[in-house]
């Protein structure tokens, strides 16, 4: 027990440590040395760093003609973090942006904006109070999302934005607390599910406490590819136990293309969708000119397409720039996948032949896109948008239809399931393998490295440590804080 | 009161020359903190036996937090921290800082009570002080329910938001099985005394401990203690001996067998260093021993072998949770060492001086009948029957030297010999009672002590016989002559080997004192001048302390009986060598444990001396009475020298030869024995405070042992000017002599009287 | 009968260090069993910074060669000192970054930090060309932005401070970058600005490091009393101790704030509560005025010869400490040329308004009124709404004679931070009741 705790707490500071990006510390700044005052320097800003995106057709029985596009904030929550709970930043904002005609740019944006309002300014804290009992109105116990104990509510509006016209779809939608425990958050499944919210013209919305889909042996990963085992299981998760702030969203498919229409042939154009999420601060001049005042400028921050673009294919030098660039702008980025770094690694560490540089096949997945019939043996369709430049973002084809939730295959078309990664990617697909055997060249894209054990890769965590969700918003429950 | 008079000069003492040692060795033991001089540190060493678990607790605070601490302490606000205010605070401190140590044994809180505390100021940086705090907190635990596994867990909450090394140590009592366990077994900063310094790796922030503890055997798959390396330390070497104690079952031929092979390990245990081989060998040589005086050896080392296992033993059984046998093996050999030493050096005094003149060879005869008159007079106990005298007698070839054998000499030696005991051998016996094997494990270790001895005679009549051989081909006159002290010599250099070897066991590195002496003298000016400060002081306050009423009494009872000047001289230079020779040893062992005499030891060693004074003041007094019954001889029997001895003869028959002997017996060893029982007494109050102020154990010894020489000189003079009215009076007024030495005696007496009640009224009874 | 005498004192000897060796008793023998190792129970005192300490090592097991590593352990040392106020951790972090600047001389990462580190070490000029010359090296970072803000800052060039806080924020606004905003805004005397920013940073700080969030929380509470909002500053000190209990700084807000509430006792609480945990002199000097103003003069001297300690026992406190310990001598009246003396040198390599200030109340204390109004009027450049320097001014001009000067700026002082100095402020109210010297003369 003790020991699984200290492991998950070493999980959690690895997390933050990713968020700083990679294992590359960031700057504390220096102690408090006497007569002068020393702000940290700290890069780490995970409140607004995005751990994973995931966009997917939904595979929720009756709601196949939306997409679901989910993107996770707060990598490495740790449950038991009374009082001061984790929550979305409220002078933040976050975005789920699509391009649907392949320029980089995008066609359509969802924002995300939170309030938080404190019940009982007396505890101005803690995430829930005994209010009832000290108003006699009641016990103890967040019963409902207007349970005057959930006592810091977080509320958030979301906003469609379109070539420039932004129009404001709902408001005073309630995020729910965190799942503090038996006592505080009684039957938390329930409460959870008032927090699914339908939308104006279809499409539903989840924002909340999650448990973190992902999962990889994190250590043996950045112990330099140390893992425990280099097949699919045997390896540790280090993401268990562990939550992440989800922000789902359902959205109708002819509301995400280019013509508005529902495409059906999977090698169509207008078929392709790219999608990513950023988050954004507010910026301000340094000495103020009359009136302005915080959040009238944002500034992207924080941005997430592809899973483990950064860790894969992005040189270190350039992941601070990446994450405030536009798909638009990535080409600056290039030639960032064309020799991976990763591979050389996994050549040494796993005694492997890889493919040669340039590694067009990377590029490919990560960047432009696949084209039809690049994939030998696999279904004829593409991720493939019609400019010709890099544009780092996860592409899905609307057109494909969605596995059923028990029939997936998480290896996605290398397992023969077409609907998952690389095209888009749903919540369960182990796009840590996938890369693996994709940087070893274990894939059909690279027929003379598809071999074994190339194509056999795996980090040994081939599941999740909680059942993730048949129906949205997908993302299993959120570990509660006393275990 | 005369301890807190007596106490007090040496704290001044100590006090006045650390302010100069702080500066001549702050640079060498300034022992920078792990995180800066805020910070306060903590030790714990976890000490588990089944009976009951001890803390041996160590607070080091940097010199921030010591300022701040001293604030507190020094009440009278003179600026220092005087030893009375010390104590107080540690009184408290101790208490406090033991409500926040939180010990639970299977669930519940074992309450812990003070053993022993201690408050001392090292120097640190730049010879600003620290402070540094040790206490030993003690909570008894059922033990009911031993052999069980047992839970334990242990809490520091002190100071538990100021940054600081925090080190938990386990340390399982013999027996004792600990596994499951959180902390290590063993420390990284020798308790808080050096830090590592490799900037790189977290100071050690060791809170809490949880571990699992029983008297039987580890359970399988438990986690055994493991030490900071994580290496598995190599198990010990196979102890056949215990393994005879352990056999499955005991018929009679298991038994014999068993027996022979213990005579053969403890034969070979005889050869291994230690034993004083050398010196046993040396000695009879030197003393024309024969087979007779070799067996008497071997069998005074088999018995006190024997005895000492058994001693040891005992001890261990009562008072397991404080003892540790193995510790106590150095300061034993330390014991057989200077028991060496002292017999070598005697005998090399007296040989030297009994060649140097040449022209008492004549007078050889008279030791002839010394000894005669020396077993005389030991046959004098009922239970030593005459002929052993007899037998004695005839061993001594007339013209032997001036020293020849004494029973003494051969028992001390056997003594030394056999005090060090075998740790298997206590083994064995531990082993033996809790198999309930007592009766055969107590003839296995007679069976190893006889084989010890076997070889140890072995070696002596090996050396006897060389001897004779050598005797009988080499040139007679010089190296019979020569031989005598050469063997003296080297009984005396074995002797201090021996004491070397256990002292650097000790944890006492003599060399490296030598070396940080030599380097001190070649370092940076200022640090030299502070040495110098240190031997001078040291000297100085040595003499001073020679002249401290109480020693001055006994010495003078012992004054009363020479004649001669330089004699009484003698008599105050040997009792300063032994009270040096205690001092220093026993210093030697505090300073190595780092810890002060408890109050009731040190009363109670100062209580003997008090009964020690009232003994020599009877003994001076039973003498000026016997001296008043035949004035002449009373003249005569204190000389030494040969021409006495003519007197002595022309004089009066043997009648009262007994007590002459007696006497002449007694020179060079009784001040020797009294300087070294007041050294006991001494150390007390001197160790605690070279403790409080010398950080280095090093130099808290060479601080004694210069304080040491100071004592010898001092006494030197003393005994000269207290000698010099008996020396008139014997001379020219013999009337006024016995008035005068009874009058000696009567003080020493209700001095040793007044004293023994001070210390009792003092609190210690 | 020696023998006995030899055999019972042998025996005594024996029974002698029986005991004393009883009373020690054992420790440290080895143990020889086979062995499993079994992690440190981590426990409620493991914090952030303990757990990044851990996982460094762990990394720097794993890839003794990589500099990656030891950069993480530094920055975890770093980390450490915040959350403790122990410089002994910035000299690990130090060994750190020497460590891992021998493994990669050219990591960038390494670099900023060990600048960082020179401002610790209140070498502003070091650390400022040091990160310029990491900046010119590579593509823009916040952190070094940040570096060089600070010791623009401290050096006093405000206009160019601004101009690179102002390209921090633009490359990465956070908490960081909010941070230096809200001070130079305050520095520049627009308090709402300062708070607003503040406010900002408190919700952007990273959640996962409660001495940073703690940190943001402090500051704010400090402009909010500089705001007059004495409650509202409060409630961040309090919520301050909620998330990282037990922090120096927060405590020693709030001592701060009770004493400007004037509770003294409460304030003599906190400031006790924080000088157990790491005895900086503000802490000691704190207290001591707390003491004298309570009449505990004994308490007070202990204090006051603690600073003098400190000053004495610290290396390079004079640096470290300058203005502390020069206010502290000049507003004590001792030790006047030696905090001269230190200002002065100070002011060769510094030259922002609280240097000028210090600066000037020295001069003042000596009697060098002219100059010591030029310092001030330095001090006074950017507007800066603190009550010690409007103080000093007061008190300058007084002495200069300019009676309405005096009174304007002695109130402005009392208005702004009506306890901006338990004693002082006496002094101030004092000096505004005496006669002005023209009736005088």
């Amino acid at each position: 027990m003790r020991k699984n705790f200290s492991r998950t707490l070493g999980a959690a500071t690895l997390c933050c440590l990713v968020a700083a990006g990679l294992l590359v510390t960031g700057v504390p700044g220096p102690s408090q040395a006497a007569s002068h005052r020393e702000a940290p320097l700290l890069a780490m800003d995970p409140t607004v760093d995005s751990t994973d995106f995931f966009a997917f057709r939904s595979y929720e029985p009756g709601r196949e003609g939306y997409v679901t596009m989910i993107a996770d904030y707060i990598p490495g929550e740790l449950p038991p973090a009374g009082p001061n709970y984790y929550q979305l930043d409220d002078t933040a904002l976050y975005e789920i942006k699509i391009d649907n005609t392949g320029d980089g740019v995008e066609d359509i944006v969802y924002q995300f904006r939170f309030t938080n309002k404190t019940v009982n300014p007396d505890i101005v804290l803690d995430m829930s109070a005994p209010n009832k009992v000290l108003t006699g109105k009641g016990g103890i116990g967040i019963e409902s999302l207007s349970d005057p104990d959930y006592n810091i509510v977080q509320s958030y509006s979301v906003t469609r934005v379109e070539n420039g016209k932004s129009k404001v779809l709902a408001n005073g939608l309630i995020a729910p607390p965190a799942n503090i425990g038996s006592r505080t958050t009684p039957n938390y499944e329930t409460l959870a599910k008032q927090a699914v919210y339908t939308l104006p013209g279809g499409g539903r919305v989840f924002v909340g406490p999650r448990d973190d889909p992902f999962f990889i042996d994190l250590g043996s990963i950045f112990d330099t590819l140390n893992l425990r085992s280099i097949t699919r299981t045997g390896g540790y998760d280090y993401l268990a136990g562990l939550n992440v702030h989800s922000i789902a969203l359902e959205v109708p498919i002819k509301d995400l293309t280019r013509d508005g229409k529902v495409p059906t042939d999977s090698k169509a154009a207008n078929a392709v969708i790219g999608a990513w999420t950023t988050a954004s601060r507010s910026t301000t001049s340094v000495i103020r000119s009359q009136g302005d005042s915080m959040g009238s400028e944002m500034k992207q921050v924080s941005r997430l397409g592809n899973p483990l673009v950064n860790e894969v294919v992005i040189p270190l030098k350039l992941k601070n720039a990446f994450s405030g660039l536009s798909p638009k702008d990535d080409a600056v980025a290039a030639p960032f996948v064309l020799d991976v770094q990763l591979a050389h690694l996994m050549q040494a560490v796993f005694k492997i032949d890889i493919p040669a540089a340039p590694r067009k096949d990377l590029v490919a997945i990560f960047a432009t896109g696949i084209p039809a019939g690049a994939v030998p043996g696999a279904p004829d369709y593409n991720t493939f948008l019609s400019d010709g430049k890099p544009h780092e973002m996860l592409r899905l084809n609307v057109a494909i239809a969605p596995t059923a939730f028990d029939k997936q295959n998480n290896l996605g078309l290398l397992g023969g399931d077409v609907a998952g990664f690389p095209n888009g990617r749903r919540v369960g697909d182990d796009v840590t393998d996938i890369a693996l055997r994709a940087v070893a060249g274990g894939t059909p894209f690279t027929p003379d490295t598809n071999k074994a054990p190339n194509n056999e890769l795996g980090d040994g965590v081939d599941k999740n440590d909680v059942p993730y969700l048949p129906n949205f918003p997908y993302v299993g429950l959120p570990h509660s804080g006393r275990q | 009161m005369k301890i807190n008079h007596c106490s007090s000069i040496l704290r001044r003492v100590a006090l006045v020359a650390l302010v100069t040692l702080a500066f001549a060795i702050a640079p060498v033991v300034a022992s920078a903190h792990p995180l800066g001089n805020f910070t306060i540190n903590h030790f714990t060493r976890i000490e588990v036996s089944d009976r009951a678990v001890k803390l041996h607790n160590v607070i080091d605070m940097a010199e921030i937090p010591t300022f701040q601490e001293l604030q507190q302490i020094d009440k009278d606000g003179d600026g220092k921290a005087s030893g009375t205010e010390l104590e107080e605070y540690a009184n408290l401190a101790a208490n406090q800082l033991a409500r926040q140590m939180f010990l639970i044994v299977d669930g519940t809180r074992v309450p812990l009570s003070v053993i022993s505390k201690n408050v001392n100021l090292p120097a640190g940086a730049g010879g600003l002080n620290t402070l540094r705090i040790e206490f030993d907190l003690s909570g008894h635990i059922s033990s009911a329910n031993s052999g069980a596994n047992r839970e334990l867990r242990f809490e520091d909450d002190n100071y538990s938001d100021r940054i600081g090394w925090r080190e938990i140590v386990v340390a399982p009592a013999l027996g004792v099985k600990v596994f499951n366990s959180s902390a290590f077994g063993n420390g990284l900063s020798d308790e808080l005394r050096t830090y590592p310094q490799d900037r790189l790796s977290a100071p050690l922030d060791e809170r809490t401990a949880q571990l699992s503890f029983s008297n039987g055997a580890m359970p399988a798959g438990a986690h055994a203690l493991l030490s900071r390396d994580g290496r598995i330390a190599e198990s010990p070497a196979r102890d056949r001996l215990a393994e005879l104690i352990a056999v499955p079952n005991l018929t009679p031929g298991v038994v014999l067998i068993g027996l022979l092979f213990a005579i053969v390990l403890g034969a070979a245990h005889a050869l291994s260093p230690g034993h004083g081989k050398t010196v046993v060998g040396a000695y009879l040589v030197g003393s024309r021993g024969t087979a007779r005086h070799a067996a008497f050896l071997g069998l005074t080392v088999t018995v006190t072998h024997t005895a000492g296992v058994f001693a040891l033993g005992v001890i261990t059984l009562l008072a397991s949770e404080y003892v540790v046998p193995e510790k106590l093996f150095p300061y034993l050999s330390l014991i057989s060492g200077s028991i060496v030493v002292a017999i070598g050096f005697s005998l090399f005094v007296r040989r030297l001086r009994k060649v140097l003149r040449i022209g008492a060879h004549t007078h050889d005869g008279h030791t002839h009948d010394h000894n005669h008159a020396d077993h005389q007079h030991e046959s004098i106990d009922p239970n030593q029957p005459h002929s052993h005298g007899g037998r004695m007698h005839s061993h001594l070839p007339p013209g032997a030297d001036g020293s020849p054998i004494t029973w003494k000499n051969l028992l001390a030696l056997g003594v030394s010999g056999g005090i060090l005991p075998c740790p298997s051998a206590l083994v064995v016996l531990l082993a033996a009672i809790s198999l309930h094997r007592v009766g055969y494990g107590l003839l296995l270790v007679l069976a190893f002590s006889a084989g010890l001895a076997a070889v140890l005679t072995g070696v002596g009549l090996a050396f006897v016989y060389a001897g004779r051989l050598l005797k009988s081909v080499g040139p007679l006159g010089r190296l019979s002559k020569v031989l005598p002290i050469v063997s003296a010599f080297v009984i005396t250099c074995a002797g201090l080997a021996i004491s070397y070897q256990a002292l650097a066991q000790a944890g006492i590195d003599l060399s490296a004192i030598f070396t940080r002496i030599g380097s001190m003298s070649i370092a940076p000016s200022f640090s030299s001048v502070g040495t110098f400060g240190l031997l001078g002081l040291g000297l100085v306050y040595g003499i001073k302390h020679a002249t401290e009423a109480d020693h001055i009494v006994a010495v003078s009872t012992i004054v009363t009986e020479h004649r001669k000047l330089w004699r009484a001289a003698l008599v105050g230079a040997l009792w300063g060598t032994g009270h040096t020779a205690s001092l220093v040893v026993v210093g030697a062992i505090v300073l190595a444990l780092r810890i002060a005499i408890p109050e009731r030891i040190a009363g109670g060693l100062e209580f003997l001396v008090a009964l020690m004074i009232i003994a020599l003041g009877v003994m001076a007094f039973r003498r000026a009475i016997r001296g008043r019954a035949d004035f002449h001889v009373h003249r005569h029997d204190h000389g030494l020298s040969a021409h006495s001895h003519f007197h002595f003869h022309e004089a009066n028959q043997s009648a009262l030869s007994e007590d002459h002997s007696h006497r002449v017996a007694r020179i060079g060893f009784k001040p020797t024995i009294v300087g070294a029982v007041h050294g006991l007494a001494g150390s007390a109050a001197l160790t605690l405070l070279v403790l409080t102020q010398i950080k280095s154990a090093t130099l808290g010894l060479l601080y004694l042992g210069i304080f040491g020489a100071g004592s010898i000189l001092g006494m030197l003079l003393m005994s000269g000017l207290v000698g010099l009215p008996f020396v008139l009076t014997s001379r020219k007024l013999a009337g006024a002599h016995f008035p005068l030495q009874l009058l000696a005696s009567v003080l020493s007496i209700v001095f040793g009287f007044v004293y023994a009640y001070e210390i009792g009224f003092a609190g210690w009874l | 009968m020696r023998s006995k005498v030899l055999v019972t004192t042998a025996v005594l000897v024996l029974a002698a260090l029986a005991t004393v060796a009883g009373v020690r008793a054992l420790s440290n023998r080895k143990n020889n069993t086979e062995s499993a190792l079994i992690a440190q129970p981590l426990d409620a005192h493991t914090s952030q910074s303990d757990r990044q300490i851990q996982i460094a090592e762990r990394r720097i097991k794993q890839l003794p060669g990589a500099a990656d590593g030891y950069n993480l352990l530094a920055a975890a040392y770093l980390q450490k000192a915040r959350e403790t106020g122990d410089f002994g951790f910035n000299a690990r972090a130090e060994a750190a970054l020497n460590k891992a600047l021998e493994l990669a001389p050219d990591d960038r990462e390494t670099m900023t930090m060990h600048a960082s580190l020179m401002l610790t070490y209140h070498r502003f000029r070091e650390a400022l060309d040091e990160a310029r010359r990491i900046q010119s090296t590579g593509p823009e970072s916040a952190e070094l932005y940040g570096v060089m803000t600070d010791a623009l800052v401290e050096l006093g060039d405000y206009p160019e401070a601004v101009k690179v806080a102002q390209q921090m924020i633009n490359l990465r606004p956070d908490a960081a970058a909010y941070s230096r905003v809200s001070y130079l805004r305050a520095l520049h005397g627009d308090l709402q600005g300062a708070i607003e920013a503040m406010r900002v940073a408190v919700k952007a700080s990273n959640p996962n490091n409660p001495e940073n969030a703690s940190w943001y929380r402090v500051h704010l509470g400090m402009e909010l009393m500089n705001a007059g909002k004495r409650d509202d500053a409060e409630r961040e000190f309090d919520i301050a101790l909620q998330v990282f209990p037990g922090y120096h700084l927060a405590l020693a807000a709030k001592g701060r704030a009770r004493t400007e509430a004037g509770d003294f006792a409460k304030a003599v609480d906190f400031y006790r509560q924080a000088q157990e945990r790491v005895p900086l002199p503000e802490y000691a000097i704190a207290l001591g005025d707390l003491y004298t103003k309570l009449g505990r003069t004994g308490e007070a001297q202990q204090q006051h010869e603690l600073v003098e300690f400190i000053e004495r026992t610290v290396p390079g406190s004079a640096t470290l400490y300058s203005r502390q310990l020069a206010l502290f001598w000049t507003d004590h009246d001792m030790k006047l040329d030696d905090a001269l003396e230190i200002m002065q040198r100070e002011r060769q390599t510094r030259a922002d308004v609280y240097t000028y200030d210090a600066l000037a109340w020295c001069l003042y204390k000596k009697g060098r009124f002219v100059e010591a109004r030029e310092a001030i009027d330095q001090a006074r450049r950017l507007g800066t709404q603190d009550a010690r320097i409007f103080y000093h001014a007061g008190m300058i001009y007084d002495a200069l004679g300019d009676r309405a000067q005096a009174i304007k700026y002695l109130q402005l002082a009392i208005k702004t931070d009506s306890a901006f100095d338990v004693l002082q402020v006496e002094v101030a109210r004092q000096k505004l009741r005496e006669p002005g010297k023209q009736e005088h003369s």
